[in-house]
C-alpha cells in the first residue's frame, strides 16, 4: 500500500535533512502510529505521500516512494487525492468553505464527480462522523471536536484508501478527542490509516502497529503497540516521545507542596474577582457570575472543554478585558486602574502562540524591551539580560530574530520576556500544548521552580496528567461559569 | 456595515449574478442626474424591494442606514455651498455671506447628491442582505464564468477575515502585556502599526498556506474544470429581474423628464470648473478667501 525507501528530505532552510533515510512500509487496511521528536519529519513524510511536496512546497527528495503503485513525485498536481487523505491539526485552517455540506462537497467536486452522485456519499460520510444532524450549520458555529469530525467527514466523501492524520486531535480538549477516536475506531480496516499522534493514552488501543522514529526521523523501532513501546521505553524517553501512562517514569510523580514552598497568603490575594460578568453577547456571556480568590504562592491549574471561558478568564483577570460588571483586584489594586507599564510588576501572560508577543526584531532586544519600560540603568539591564539568556539557553541566539527561532525556543524566550519585570503572578494559557515530553516537562519543572522562588503561577490545561502531577488547586469551569475550585486532590475530572 | 440575513425570501431565491447586475443597472441609473427626485424614486424601490420582497425587517434597515446617512452630509454641505450658481439665469439666493452664497439650486443639487449616494447604498444593502456569499461566489464561477480559483479565493477571503480581526485582538492583548502603551498621535499609530503588522502577517501567512495545503490535497485545481453540488441555474425570473429594474429606472427617467423634474447632466461643472471659466474663477475666488477668513 505505501513502500518508503531510504526517503531523505531537505528544506531549502532547514539545517539538516529530517527524515534522513526513512525506510517504512504499510500494508492494505493497516492502522499504523508514528511517532517521533517534533522535527524528525513526520509531517514532512505526509507531504511526500500526498505529492504536496513538490508540488506546493519545495524541497529536495532522494529515497523511493510509492502510494498504491504510484510515485507521488511524478504524479500530476492534485491527482494523487484520489488515493490518499491528509488531515491536518487545525480544522479552522483547513476549510475552505462556509457550511458543513459544502466543505463536505468541496472533494467530490474537484474530482468532477457527477452532482446526482454527491448526495448519498455526503450523507453517507456524515453519518460515518455522528454528524448528520449539522448538515446546513455554518462551520464558524461548530466546536473543534465537530470541526474536526466534519473535516474527516470531507476526506471520506472522496473515498480515499489511504487517510494520513496529522495531529487531529491536537486542538481538542479530552472529550472531543475521545469522540474523534471513536469515530476513527470505526474506519479500521476499512482504510489505510497513517496516524501521527502525541497522546498515546487516547489512540493506542486502535493501532495495529506502532513506529518509532529517532530525531532523524528514521526508524527507532516498530512493531506491535505495547510490546514495542515496553522494550524501547528508554530510547523514547531520551526522543522526547510522550508514552502511555503505565510506562511514563513520572506516572506517580506529583509534586510535594508542603515541602519548601512559600505558604498561601490572602493579604492580599493575587487575584480577587467579584460577580464578574463579561461577553460580547449579553444573552451568551462568556463569564457568568465568576467570584474566586486565588492567594499568593498558588500553583493553579485552570480546565474545562473548548470555549468554556478559560481564555477569556486569564485575559479579564489582567484587566486586558474589561468586564461587563463585577470587579477585578490584582493583589489588592482595582486592575482597571493599572497602567500596562505598572501592570507587568505585578502578572505576565504567556500566550499560546509566542509569536503574538514580540515585539523587537532581536532575541536580545526582546527580553531587554520590558526593562527598558521600567527605566533600569543600562549596565544592570545588561546583566539581567545576560542572566535570562543564560537561564533559558539562548545565549547562541542573542542576535538572531524572534520569529526564526525553534518553536520549543520561541518559547522559552516568551517565557524569559515575561520574567523579565519580575511580575508576582504568571499566567500560562496551553503552555505545554504541542511540545513533545521533555520540553514540556522542562517547563513545568521551570514554573514549579518559579512557584517555589514566590510567583504565584496558573496555568490554563487540557492535559490532565499535568494537573495530577503539578497543580496544587484546581479551577474547573464549563459555559462561563467555575465548577470546581479547591485542592486538586479532591478534583475529579 | 450590511452583513447576510439568513433567511428564505424571494429575493434570497434570485441567481446572484443577476441580481448583482440588477443593482449596477439602478446604481448607474443614479448617477445621469443631479436633481433629486430620480435618486429618491430609486432608493424609495429598493427599501421597497428589500422590505416586502426580501424580507429584511424595517428595524434592521433602519440600523444599517441612519448612521450612513451621514455620510454625505459634508458632501451635501459643500454641495451646497459650492454649486456653481452662473449657470442658473435667476438663481433664488436665501443666505449670503463673504464668499458663501446659499440658494434654492445649490441645496437642489446637494439633495440629489445626497439622494445619489443613498442610492449606491441602499443597491448594496438589498444584495448583501439577501445573497448567501456561497451562492455569490458559486455564481460568479457558474454564470459569470469567472475563474473558480478566484471564486474561492474570495469565499476564503470571507472565512479569513473574522479570523484575523480575533487575531488582531490577541496580538494587541500579548503587546499590552508586554508594557507596552499605546502611544497617541500619527507617530505612535505608524509605530503600532509596524508592530502588529509582523506578527499578523506571520499568522495570517502561515494560515493562508495551511489552508492552501488542505485545499490541494483534496484536488483543488487538479482538472481544469470542476462539477458543482450547488448549481446556480439561470431562470426566467432572475433574467425579469433585470429587466423589471431596468424597465422601473427608465420609467421614472421618462416621469422626471416630462414632468421638468430633473435635467439630463453627466457632471456638474462645479466639480470640474475648467470646463466653464466662469466656474473656475469663482472657485479660485472663494478658495482664496475661504483661506483668507481661516488665515
Amino acid at each position: 500500500m505505501i513502500y518508503v525507501d531510504d526517503l531523505v528530505v531537505t528544506f531549502p532552510t532547514a539545517p539538516h535533512p529530517a527524515p534522513q533515510g526513512l525506510t517504512l512500509q504499510v500494508e492494505e487496511g493497516e492502522t499504523v502510529l508514528l511517532l517521533g521528536p517534533s522535527g524528525c519529519g513526520k509531517s514532512t513524510l505526509a507531504y511526500v505521500l500526498t505529492g504536496l511536496i513538490p508540488h506546493d512546497l519545495h524541497a529536495r527528495v532522494a529515497g523511493r516512494v510509492q502510494v498504491r503503485g504510484r510515485d507521488p513525485q511524478r504524479e500530476l498536481p492534485g491527482r494523487m487525492a484520489v488515493h490518499v487523505g491528509y488531515l491536518l491539526q487545525d480544522p479552522e485552517a483547513s476549510f475552505a468553505t462556509l457550511v458543513v455540506e459544502d466543505e463536505v462537497a468541496f472533494g467530490l467536486e474537484n474530482l468532477r464527480v457527477p452532482r446526482e452522485d454527491m448526495e448519498p456519499r455526503i450523507t453517507q460520510a456524515l453519518e460515518a462522523v455522528g454528524m448528520a444532524g449539522f448538515r446546513h450549520r455554518r462551520l464558524d458555529t461548530l466546536s473543534g471536536g465537530e470541526a474536526q469530525r466534519v473535516a474527516l467527514a470531507a476526506l471520506l466523501a472522496m473515498r480515499q484508501p489511504v487517510l494520513i492524520l496529522d495531529e487531529p486531535t491536537a486542538n481538542l480538549d479530552p472529550q472531543g478527542t475521545r469522540e474523534f477516536f471513536q469515530v476513527l475506531a470505526g474506519l479500521r480496516g476499512k482504510h489505510t490509516l497513517l496516524l501521527i499522534e502525541h497522546k498515546v493514552d487516547a489512540c493506542l488501543h486502535l493501532v495495529d502497529r506502532v513506529v518509532l522514529l529517532d530525531e532523524r526521523g528514521r526508524v527507532l523501532a516498530q512493531g506491535a503497540p505495547r510490546p514495542t513501546l515496553m522494550a524501547h521505553r528508554e530510547a523514547a524517553l531520551r526522543a522526547g516521545l510522550w508514552l502511555p501512562q503505565d510506562l511514563d517514569p513520572r506516572a506517580a510523580f506529583r509534586v510535594d507542596f508542603r515541602r519548601g514552598f512559600p505558604p498561601l497568603r490572602t493579604d492580599p490575594p493575587a487575584v480577587e474577582m467579584r460577580d464578574v460578568v463579561f461577553g460580547y453577547d449579553a444573552t451568551q456571556p462568556l463569564l457568568r457570575n465568576v467570584n474566586l480568590t486565588i492567594p499568593q504562592g498558588d500553583f493553579l491549574a485552570v480546565v474545562g472543554p473548548n470555549g468554556s471561558g478559560k481564555s477569556t478568564l486569564a485575559h479579564v483577570m489582567l484587566g486586558l478585558k474589561r468586564p461587563a460588571q463585577g470587579q477585578v483586584r490584582l493583589f489588592g489594586r482595582d486592575v482597571e486602574g493599572i497602567p500596562a507599564r505598572e501592570l507587568i510588576r505585578y502578572a505576565g501572560l504567556v500566550f499560546q502562540n509566542p509569536e503574538h508577543q514580540f515585539v523587537t526584531e532581536r532575541v536580545w532586544d526582546e527580553l531587554a524591551y520590558t526593562l527598558r519600560v521600567h527605566g533600569w540603568e543600562e549596565a544592570r539591564l545588561r546583566q539581567r539580560v545576560e542572566y535570562l539568556l543564560e537561564r533559558f539557553r539562548l545565549k547562541p541566539y542573542a542576535n538572531h530574530n524572534p520569529f526564526r527561532l525553534s518553536q520549543g525556543q520561541k518559547r522559552r524566550l516568551s517565557v524569559g520576556t515575561m520574567l523579565a519585570g519580575g511580575p508576582r503572578l504568571l499566567i500560562f494559557d496551553e503552555p505545554t500544548f504541542g511540545q513533545d515530553r521533555n520540553t514540556a516537562y522542562a517547563l513545568m519543572d521551570l514554573m514549579l521552580e518559579l512557584n517555589r522562588e514566590g510567583v504565584t503561577i496558573v496555568f490554563i490545561t487540557h492535559d490532565m496528567r499535568l494537573v495530577r502531577q503539578y497543580a496544587r488547586h484546581v479551577l474547573a469551569l464549563e459555559r462561563g461559569r467555575v465548577v470546581f475550585h479547591g485542592p486538586a486532590e479532591g478534583y475529579v475530572p | 456595515m450590511f452583513t447576510y440575513l439568513e433567511t428564505a425570501s424571494p429575493l434570497h431565491r434570485l441567481n446572484p449574478s443577476m441580481k448583482l447586475l440588477a443593482m449596477s443597472v439602478v446604481a448607474l441609473g443614479a448617477t445621469f442626474t443631479f436633481d433629486p427626485f430620480i435618486p429618491a424614486m430609486l432608493a424609495l424601490a429598493l427599501w421597497l424591494t428589500a422590505w416586502l420582497l426580501g424580507r429584511v425587517p424595517l428595524r434592521q434597515m433602519l440600523r444599517w442606514s441612519l448612521p450612513l446617512v451621514s455620510l454625505p452630509i459634508p458632501l451635501m454641505i459643500f454641495t451646497a455651498l459650492y454649486t456653481d450658481l452662473s449657470r442658473y439665469p435667476q438663481p433664488h439666493i436665501l443666505w449670503q455671506w463673504g464668499p458663501w452664497t446659499l440658494a434654492v439650486e445649490g441645496l437642489w443639487t446637494a439633495l440629489g447628491l445626497g439622494l445619489r449616494v443613498t442610492t449606491f447604498l441602499a443597491t448594496s444593502l438589498l444584495f448583501i442582505a439577501t445573497t448567501d456569499p456561497t451562492d455569490f461566489a458559486m455564481s460568479l464561477a457558474q454564470n459569470l464564468k469567472v475563474p473558480y480559483r478566484f471564486a474561492y479565493g474570495l469565499l476564503v477571503a470571507l472565512r479569513f477575515l473574522p479570523l484575523l480581526r480575533r487575531e488582531f485582538d490577541i496580538i494587541r492583548m500579548a503587546h499590552r502585556i508586554r508594557g507596552v502603551e499605546e502611544e497617541r498621535g500619527m507617530r505612535g499609530w505608524l509605530r503600532r502599526t509596524r508592530r502588529y503588522a509582523v506578527p499578523l502577517l506571520a499568522s495570517a501567512i502561515r494560515k493562508s498556506e495551511r489552508t492552501a495545503l488542505a485545499m490541494d490535497a483534496k484536488a483543488f485545481g487538479a482538472y481544469p474544470d470542476r462539477t458543482y453540488y450547488r448549481e446556480m441555474p439561470l431562470r426566467g425570473r432572475d433574467v425579469l429581474f433585470v429587466v423589471a429594474w431596468a424597465g422601473y429606472t427608465a420609467l421614472v427617467y421618462a416621469l422626471a423628464l416630462s414632468l421638468d423634474l430633473a435635467r439630463l447632466e453627466w457632471v456638474p461643472q462645479a466639480f470640474f470648473p475648467g470646463l466653464g471659466k466662469a466656474a473656475f474663477l469663482s472657485t479660485i475666488q472663494k478658495i482664496a478667501s475661504l483661506m483668507a477668513v481661516l488665515g
